[in-house]
């Protein structure tokens, strides 16, 4: 890959992917930072990318545990220096967006990533599970529990909107 | 549901399309920084083993009756990458590439760490309770541009802009830990350090800042408040920062 062909790829690539990290980390700061970051990498081990057939896959896939691992060690920190909780993030204004994107933070990082890996990657649950390195039997129990959640999140928060309508 | 969430998951991915923050170039660029780093901090990893193994040879061997021990060895490699940023503490500057910019860190009774620390994330904003940024009572305040750096020994604090004091940077020290600069500065900072990069952060008495030449009177207790030559040369500001 030249690096013009490097280039070209990471601006097409760019968007789409800060895309997909928004709907696993819900700020759009952490995805553009770990997606640039997967880029940064990507270039130094380009071989490797390219060997594997699907370079977006590969920078998605490093990105998403880079979040993973910051989610980590934010935590630590923040014990550390805070003694806080994080600060809750501000979305952007759509009420439906916002829903979407809060009860995705409630779910467990592992359920979280197997929805936007299947529902918005268009991944197969085998190819989540190569990816995430889970059994199939594990992405499918993900699945089902990640969209239970997701649908009971979504139906307190249209409840709750009845009653101010009411109100 | 499962329509739903993926019509859904669109949408939201769609909203969060941004461009990148940076050309295709500066990315192969810090990439090509990072892979020299490593072969450096590599090199000098051999050198020290070879080093230890004569040294462990001259040891088992005994020095010669005419031996006398080397001068002290400062020809050792440093087995650190350079870093991005330097934050002197004393002058109340953090010099990054060519600028020199104003900070004002941690007071007497709760200082700054010094050491040698990795940028371990970055966040546009973050709310902070008052007394955790050196405020009395229970105000809340918001940090922008905040770049977070702990050292090995799990030590940490962070850069950020002071948006409540921007008289500080330069003049006083007002923190309770943390580095702070003007808004301004601070967002230029964040733009330009990323994850995994290096900032140093010394004490800075007695050490000339690079990029400056420092005045005869600059012993490090009054910082860098008459000092004209501390200045946020790119975007002609004078590092004070406002107070967005």
């Amino acid at each position: 890959m030249t690096e013009e062909e490097f280039d070209a790829f990471y601006a097409a690539a760019f968007p789409r992917l800060t895309g997909q990290l928004y709907a696993f980390t819900g700020d759009h700061g952490e995805a553009q930072d770990v997606v640039q970051e997967a880029f940064v990498r990507a270039w130094d081990r380009r071989r490797e990318f390219l060997a594997e057939g699907a370079p977006e896959a590969w920078i998605r896939t490093v990105a998403m545990r880079l979040a993973v691992s910051r989610w980590r060690r934010t935590r630590r920190w923040l014990e550390l220096v805070r003694r806080t909780p994080p600060p809750e993030h501000t979305p952007g204004p759509d009420p439906e967006r916002t829903a979407l994107v809060a009860a995705l933070r409630k779910l467990p990082e592992a359920q979280r990533m197997a929805l936007v890996l299947h529902h918005l990657c268009d991944l197969s649950v085998e190819q989540v599970a190569s990816e995430t390195g889970a059994p199939v039997g594990t992405v499918k129990a993900r699945l089902s529990r990640g969209r239970a959640a997701l649908a009971r999140e979504m139906a307190t928060v249209d409840g709750e909107r009845e009653d101010d309508r009411v109100r | 549901m499962s329509d739903d969430l993926t019509t859904g998951l669109r949408e939201l991915a769609e909203s969060g399309q941004m461009p990148p923050r940076v050309p295709g170039a500066e990315v192969r660029r810090r990439a090509g920084v990072r892979r020299r780093r490593r072969a450096a901090v590599a090199a000098a990893g051999v050198s020290a083993v070879a080093a230890l193994g004569v040294a462990l040879l001259l040891n088992l061997t005994g020095p010669g009756p005419h031996e006398r021990p080397s001068p002290a060895s400062t020809g050792t490699p440093s087995t650190h990458a350079a870093p991005s940023a330097t934050v002197y503490l004393a002058r109340r500057v953090l010099v990054i590439g060519d600028r020199v910019l104003r900070v004002s860190a941690g007071t007497f009774d709760t200082r700054t760490p010094t050491g040698r620390m990795t940028v371990t994330a970055r966040r546009e904003i973050m709310t902070q309770p008052g007394k955790a940024v050196g405020f009395k009572g229970s105000y809340s305040v918001k940090v922008p541009w905040v770049v977070e750096l702990s050292a090995d020994d799990g030590t940490s604090t962070f850069l950020g802009g002071l948006t409540y004091d921007s008289k500080a940077p330069g003049n006083y020290d007002t923190t309770n830990g943390w580095i702070g600069l003007g808004v301004e500065d601070a967002k230029w900072v964040y733009e330009r350090l990323s994850v995994g990069d290096v900032v140093v952060v010394e004490d800075g008495r007695g050490t000339p800042v690079p990029g400056r030449t420092p005045p005869p009177d600059d012993g490090g207790s009054g910082g860098a408040a008459g000092n004209p030559s501390v200045v946020s040369s790119r975007h002609g500001s004078t590092g004070t920062g406002g107070s967005g």
